[in-house]
C-alpha cells in the first residue's frame, strides 16, 4: 500500500509531530509552575506549618530552632512574601519557582547566633521564614586546577529567607537542597 | 482506505536532507524551551597554593566598593580550602558575595563536596558588610569539626567526617559568575587581601604566601599577586 519512499518518510513526519507534542508540553509546564508560585503566595501560615519546617532534617542539622510564638505577628504572611520575593526578584531563576510559603516563628540559630555588624541576637526572635522552592542558586567557589575540568555542581533549589517581623528586615538567607 | 497522496506531496515539498535539518532544530528549540538557564563557567581572580593535608585558609579581605553585577550574575572574594578532588566541587569557603539582584554586598559562607554520595552543598548568606570594611575571614578545622569565622567570631561549623574533604589547596581569590560582572575593587580602589594565612596538620596557623596567580580575564580583571607575596590586590578594568 505505501511506497518505499513513503514508508522513509512517515517515520520523519512522526518525529516532528512528537517534538512539536513535546515543546507545546514544555511551554504548559511552565506556564503551571508560574501559576502555581501565584496561587502558592496566597498560602495561609499555620502551626502545622511551623512543625514540618522545625522538623525538617535540613533545619537541625544546621542547628536553626523553631518555636510556636506566644504573640501574633506584625506582619503579615502575604506580606512577608512579598517581602520575599521582591528581595531576590530576578535572580536565582525565580521566575521560574515552582513554590512559596511562609511560617512565622521564633527563630533561634545557633549556628549564627550574632550576624556580623549586626546587634540583633538570634534567639528566639520573632521571625518570617520564606521558603521559595524551584529556583536555581549557583555556588561560589568551584576552582579546579589539578588540570581535570569542573563537574557541573546542580544548583541548589530551595531557599529559607529569613525576616524580622517587627521590622521587615531581610536577616539572613540559607540553602542546604 | 488510508490516503498517502498528502504524504507524497509532502515528500516532493521537502527532500530527506531537510527534513532532517528541520527534525534537528525543532529538538534543538524543544529543548531550549525546557532546558534549565546555562551556567557560565565563573571567573577567578587572585593567588592560589597547593598545601597537602591543610586544615585551614585565612585572609583579611577589603569590600572596596560595591561591585556591579548583571542579570543572574555575583562578585565574590574569599579565601577557601579545596579538597583533593577540587573537580568534585569539594571546598569550603567565607568572605562577601554579592548576588544578583541583591543591592549591596553580603556576608556569607558555604561548603561543597559532590565526591560524596550524599551530595553535600550548604550556603548561608548572613547581613550586610559595609563597603570599605576590611574583615578577618577564617575557614579551618580541628580533629573533628570544620569552622568559618568572620571577625573571630564562628559563623558556622560542619562536621569533619560530614563534609569528607581533605584539604589540598588554599585560595585567595575573586570571583564572577560571568563577563558582564564586574571583579571586586576598581582600577582607583582596588580590593585588598592581605594577611593571608594556613593552617597545618597539625592544626597550626602559618603566613601564606601566593604560589600561583591566577586570573581568568586578563582583558577586563586584574592583579598585582606574585608569586610569594602574602598580600595582593585584585580590581576590574572597567
Amino acid at each position: 500500500m505505501f511506497s518505499g519512499s513513503t514508508i522513509k518518510v512517515i517515520p520523519a513526519v512522526l518525529a516532528i509531530v512528537l517534538i512539536l507534542s513535546y515543546a507545546a508540553y514544555a511551554s504548559v509546564s511552565h506556564k503551571s509552575a508560574s501559576k502555581h508560585i501565584a496561587e502558592a503566595s496566597n498560602t495561609v501560615s499555620a502551626q502545622s506549618d511551623l512543625e514540618m519546617l522545625a522538623s525538617d532534617p535540613g533545619m537541625k542539622e544546621h542547628h536553626f530552632e523553631l518555636k510556636q510564638p506566644a504573640k501574633s505577628a506584625d506582619m503579615t504572611s502575604k506580606e512577608a512574601i512579598d517581602k520575599a520575593k521582591t528581595y531576590i526578584a530576578g535572580g536565582y531563576d525565580s521566575e521560574h519557582a515552582t513554590g512559596v510559603h511562609a511560617v512565622y516563628a521564633l527563630f533561634t540559630d545557633n549556628e549564627t547566633p550574632k550576624l556580623p555588624e549586626k546587634d540583633i541576637l538570634l534567639k528566639d526572635l520573632p521571625v518570617w521564614i520564606v521558603t521559595i522552592e524551584g529556583l536555581k542558586i549557583e555556588g561560589h567557589g568551584g576552582v579546579a586546577h589539578s588540570g581535570t575540568p569542573v563537574k557541573a555542581q546542580p544548583p541548589l533549589t530551595q531557599l529559607h529567607i529569613v525576616i524580622n517581623d517587627s521590622t521587615g528586615e531581610v536577616l539572613e538567607m540559607f540553602s542546604y537542597k | 482506505m488510508i490516503k498517502v497522496v498528502p504524504i507524497l506531496k509532502l515528500r516532493r515539498l521537502l527532500r530527506p536532507s531537510t527534513v532532517r535539518l528541520i527534525v534537528l532544530s525543532l529538538i534543538v528549540t524543544a529543548n531550549i524551551a525546557v532546558a534549565a538557564p546555562a551556567f557560565a563557567t565563573h571567573l577567578f581572580d587572585g593567588g592560589s597554593r597547593w598545601v597537602a593535608n591543610n586544615t585551614g585558609a585565612a585572609a583579611t579581605i577589603e569590600t572596596a566598593v560595591n561591585p556591579t553585577v548583571a542579570s543572574g550574575g555575583s562578585s565574590s572574594a574569599w579565601p577557601m580550602v579545596v579538597g583533593y578532588y577540587d573537580a568534585d566541587q569539594q571546598y569550603i569557603q567565607v568572605g562577601w558575595c554579592k548576588d544578583y539582584p541583591q543591592s549591596a554586598p553580603v556576608y556569607f559562607w558555604e561548603y561543597s563536596n559532590y565526591h560524596s554520595p550524599n551530595q553535600i552543598h550548604y550556603m548561608k548568606y548572613l547581613g550586610t558588610s559595609t563597603i570599605g570594611s576590611y574583615n578577618d575571614f577564617m575557614v579551618g578545622r580541628d580533629s573533628s569539626t570544620w569552622y568559618a569565622k568572620i571577625n573571630g567570631n564562628i559563623v558556622g561549623t560542619v562536621g569533619y567526617s560530614a563534609l569528607g574533604i581533605e584539604g589540598y589547596r588554599t585560595d585567595f581569590l575573586g570571583e564572577t559568575f560571568t563577563r558582564s560582572d564586574h571583579m571586586p575593587g576598581i582600577t582607583s580602589n582596588k580590593n585588598s587581601f592581605g594577611s593571608l594565612q594556613y593552617k597545618d596538620s597539625s592544626f597550626v596557623w602559618h603566613t601564606q604566601t601566593v604560589g600561583s596567580v591566577i586570573n581568568d580575564a586578563t582583558d577586563i580583571y586584574a592583579n598585582n599577586a606574585v608569586a610569594g607575596a602574602a598580600s595582593f590586590w585584585i580590581w576590574d578594568k572597567r
